[in-house]
């Protein structure tokens, strides 16, 4: 193992949701004298790149000012190599992504993602230390930034949580259930949808046994039109949710990655995306690559499974705080909001693919008016 | 994997083609590897350092040797020629450095970037062939992966020396070399024919053996990266270095 640089506080092992988000970080990295490659090119090169690390990068605590230093590894799967054909060879793509980040000395590392497969499933043992370093999915800081996100807005557009009926789609999963655990109790009806019939009744019977008024349905199409507040947590390889098959108004919160909701011009859903985050210390990194796949409206926004390794070492709390499937419970998801906001890492404005929500003074329902940035809870 | 046969009674004259290309790449490529290895004897003082790169030109000798015969039994004409347009290229990059006295530059030249060509590029023929041909490609690449070995520590430890100096000769000799050796691989003959095709491009009948010149392109690549981090370039220097190569 060839050995690297002095040790970074943090690494951050993720893949790219589309191909031309693969292009632009490509294209950033040729110089300007270069014609520019097609995708078909990029798609017959970037398969077989290795796992490695893409960009360093520092990320300031508010309000205190310190700083902790990272690395951006890209695992290089691919969104054609994301479904159950490719489980080998993705999983020896972030096991060298791991070793990666160890020849790089990283005290913690978040595994964003599909990458996350390896510390979720049964297949990959569920381990929480490899090659030496801990190992987290990032997932309960991705449920903290949802639920968040989801009261945030509801209150922003005067839905009343309380009465409403609130759709978890991939309920099972690792953040649909750590939100199914949070959101439940607030909710008027939970309404639970996974692939899965058997874990999807067994979640079914705790709500109830909770007392929680829940329904569940393995046929999505069921439920979509009758739910005020959508949370979309599937894993899925590529969109597939129509909102022209959602309720008229209804709260939208996207954090599939890849993306869940397929978009559509003329929607009268509020849709945002969910399990960001934003720093408002901000952060430096080294090159423009970053820029190039991570556009978002509003600047140093990322997403939550990876900011929780970012969050841990400034914690100086080099551990696998988040591990396995369905472990995350409420005072997980108070506990690492608590800990982000004390260095300044907070929810993302809310956004979407037309780009930032309108000021709060203007109906949500408006055209979005892309300048102004929502900051109505933003550090508070 | 689909495989096919290399027993010759049973080959299209079109499969046998094929072969007949890749081996007159290989012996060729062989043979500037033999030419380099000699070249690079002359740089050095202790004998037995000497010896080594003497040992390894024979290695190359042989190799060349053994795709021969594998040309002969398989009853096809080859073409040797270490002037063709690429190899013609890269042995001058070559000699340039020899000149120089540069002998990282020799290394990483040879043993680092030929050799992560010639191992990807053997074990996807041996993949696909059954037969002594299928093995010859494989032993072959076995033993070249035993040259790789022997650089990943000498030159790990001038990256430790100067990373930074380390990391831009790397960058210069990418651009100077595989540039070169991605051209040969690409699916178009950007700088003209190889001149050792015996009829049309090789890379269009490549479906014949079930191979293609992108999966091939990919292969060589994936290994040249990996070993690259092996020595501890920094992955996202190698990258850039890759990403700017022709496709």
């Amino acid at each position: 193992m060839g050995s690297q640089s002095a040790g970074v506080d943090f690494a951050l092992i993720g893949h790219q949701e589309s191909w031309p988000q693969i292009s632009r970080l490509i294209q950033s990295l040729r110089n300007d004298s270069k014609p520019r490659l097609s995708e078909a090119d990029i798609r017959e090169t970037v398969p077989w790149i290795p796992p490695r690390t893409v960009m360093r990068m520092s990320i300031t605590s508010h309000p205190s000012g310190e700083t902790v230093r990272g690395i951006y590894i890209e695992s290089f799967i691919t969104p054609d190599e994301l479904g159950p054909g490719h489980f080998k060879w993705n999983m020896d793509k972030i096991n060298n992504s791991i070793c990666c980040a160890a020849r790089e000395g990283a005290a913690v590392v978040s595994l964003g993602g599909f990458t996350s497969i390896v510390l979720e499933s049964r297949m990959g043992g569920g381990v929480p230390i490899l090659h030496g370093i801990p190992l987290t999915t990032g997932n309960t800081l991705t449920a903290a930034l949802i639920v968040q996100g989801v009261v945030d807005a509801a209150a922003r557009v005067d839905v009343n949580l309380a009465d409403s009926k609130l759709l978890i789609i991939g309920s099972t999963g690792d953040v649909g259930s750590a939100c199914a655990r949070y959101l439940g109790p607030k909710v008027g009806t939970l309404m639970l949808n996974a692939r899965g019939r058997s874990k999807l009744q067994a979640q079914l019977d705790k709500c109830c046994a909770s007392g929680i008024p829940a329904l569940a349905e393995t046929n999505l199409e069921n439920l979509l039109m009758d739910a005020d507040i959508v949370i979309c947590a599937a894993s899925m390889v590529a969109p597939a949710i129509d909102l022209a098959r959602c309720k008229p108004g209804a709260l939208i919160c996207d954090a599939g990655y890849p993306k869940n909701v397929c978009v559509s011009n003329g929607r009268t859903q509020m849709v945002f995306w969910g399990g960001l985050g934003q720093s408002l210390g901000g952060w430096q990194v080294e090159s423009g690559v970053l820029d190039s796949f991570y556009q978002f409206p509003e600047r140093h926004v990322g997403h939550g499974c990876l900011l929780e390794a970012v969050v841990l070492a400034m914690e100086k709390r080099y551990e696998s705080y988040s591990c396995g499937r369905g472990n995350i419970m409420p005072e997980h998801i108070d506990e690492i909001a608590a800990m982000a906001s004390h260095h300044g890492i907070v929810r993302a404005p809310f956004m979407n693919h037309e780009g930032l929500w309108p000021h709060p003074t203007r109906d949500i329902r408006d055209p979005i008016e892309h300048s102004r940035t929502d900051r109505s809870r933003v550090g508070q | 994997m689909p495989t096919v046969t290399a027993s010759t009674s049973e080959m299209s004259s079109a499969v046998r083609a094929v072969y007949a290309d890749a081996l007159s790449q290989a012996v060729t490529g062989e043979l500037v590897g033999m030419l380099n290895y000699s070249s690079m004897a002359h740089l050095y003082e202790d004998i037995t350092d000497v010896e080594d790169a003497i040992e390894h030109a024979d290695s190359e000798r042989r190799h060349a040797a053994a795709f021969r015969r594998a040309a002969r039994d398989l009853g096809v004409e080859i073409i040797e020629d270490v002037r063709a347009p690429y190899w013609g290229r890269v042995r001058d990059a070559f000699l340039g450095h020899v000149e120089r006295g540069d002998r990282v530059a020799c290394t990483v030249i040879q043993e680092i970037m030929l050799e992560s060509f010639a191992v990807a590029l053997y074990d996807a023929v041996a993949e696909v062939t059954e037969g002594k041909l299928g093995s010859t490609f494989g032993a072959i690449a076995a033993e070249e992966e035993d040259h790789i070995e022997h650089a990943i520590d000498e030159l790990r430890a001038e990256l430790e020396n100067d990373r930074d100096g380390f990391e831009e000769k790397v960058n210069g000799l990418h651009n100077e070399v595989m540039t070169v050796l991605a051209e040969m691989v690409s699916k178009k003959d950007i700088a003209g024919p190889c001149g050792l095709c015996a009829d049309g491009c090789v890379k269009d009948a490549l479906h014949l053996i079930s191979l293609d010149a992108p999966t091939l392109r990919g292969k060589a690549l994936n290994l040249y990266l990996r070993l690259l981090d092996r020595i501890g370039i920094r992955g996202e220097k190698s990258l850039e270095w890759v990403a700017n190569l022709p496709v």
